[in-house]
């Protein structure tokens, strides 16, 4: 009995961790992607003036990556931040997904290699080279917009 | 059992296959309690109102006159009459019978995301038929709204959830 719910616990867990992979691989599509961030502020008043702006104030845009991960996970962005995958979740199925990833941000002029921890939670359409959705680093939080850098934008894409 | 090799032991006489599983399990266990976490705060049991739109087939190619029906207008969701009932859990103004099947997502830090799955009987469908609808959606907390996609495996497009427990 305690075999049998081990393995199916375990095929499980395995189930799921594909799954991810798969989401990763499928969620925005290949290609140079561009994050931007929008309505971003504070969230407990006591944060460092303009600390947010200071932070998400620019857009950056992150190249294609080939299809495996490598074991760091860091990759730079074109404004200099340094981005490690910590964790990634999410579904994935009929047409839709959603992303549930935490990430470190390293912050170039932040000094010292000063970093957050930020979690993402995003939606899109299968196919259609964006998601949208929100960020938090517990400091700052907003909407957040990942695209694929050579679409264009149509209308009915728009949220 | 027989002919079952041995479980290897460690040094303080735990089988390793045991030790692994609890491992595997506290897992899962951590895993399915993050969600259900979530369920508590924010996701299971109050009414929203739900709007459509950008309805299209699954696999992204223009509607056939299926999505419009289903989800060419929004509802709101009400505690079902019959609450000692196995069946609906909630219903709408329109008539709708929904069962909450799944619910997961985050919540914290200004932020909340929504991953979850009903069954849907439409009021318009004469064959009363039982629809699985997945849910995603992503808002900031104070705002009211999260906003995401849905999909039934027949139609998907962009759903806005509205609920009061989100101000």
């Amino acid at each position: 009995m305690k075999a049998a719910l081990c393995i199916a616990l375990s095929l499980c867990t395995f189930a799921h961790a594909t799954a991810v992979a798969q989401v990763l691989s499928m969620h925005i599509g290949p290609g140079d992607k561009i994050t931007i961030f929008s309505e971003v502020s504070t969230i407990t008043p006591e944060a460092e003036k303009g600390i947010c702006k200071k932070r998400y104030g620019k857009s950056f845009i992150t190249k294609a990556r080939p299809a495996t991960i490598d074991s760091e996970r860091v990759i730079k962005t074109s404004e200099g931040q340094k981005i490690q995958l910590l964790y990634q979740s999410g579904t994935i199925g009929n047409g839709v997904y959603s992303i549930e990833n935490q990430y470190r941000f390293t912050f170039p002029d932040e000094g010292n290699g000063t970093s957050v921890k930020l979690q993402l939670a995003a939606t899109g359409f299968i196919g259609s080279g964006r998601a949208a959705g929100v960020f938090t680093d517990g400091t700052c939080y907003g909407k957040v917009l990942i695209k694929l850098t050579g679409q264009h934008d149509k209308k009915t894409a728009s949220q | 059992m027989r002919g079952f090799k041995r479980d290897k032991v460690t040094s303080d006489g735990t089988p390793m296959k045991k030790l692994l599983c609890a491992a595997v399990s506290l897992g899962a266990i951590a895993y399915f309690s993050s969600m259900a976490l979530a369920k508590d705060q924010s996701l299971a049991d109050d009414n929203k109102t739900m709007t459509f739109s950008d309805l299209t087939l699954a696999d992204g190619t223009p509607d056939d006159g299926t999505c419009v029906k289903r989800y060419g207008t929004g509802y709101k969701t009400e505690d079902h009459p019959d609450t000692s009932s196995q069946g609906a859990q909630k219903t709408t103004s329109e008539g709708h019978d929904i069962i909450i099947t799944s619910t997961g997502g985050i919540i914290g830090n200004g932020i909340l995301s929504i991953e979850n799955e009903y069954e849907i009987i439409f009021p318009n469908d004469e064959k009363k038929e039982t629809v699985d609808v997945k849910m995603f959606a992503t808002g900031l907390i104070g705002s009211g709204t999260a906003s995401g996609v849905f999909s039934d495996s027949t139609c998907r497009g962009r759903v806005t959830i509205q609920s009061a427990s989100w101000q």
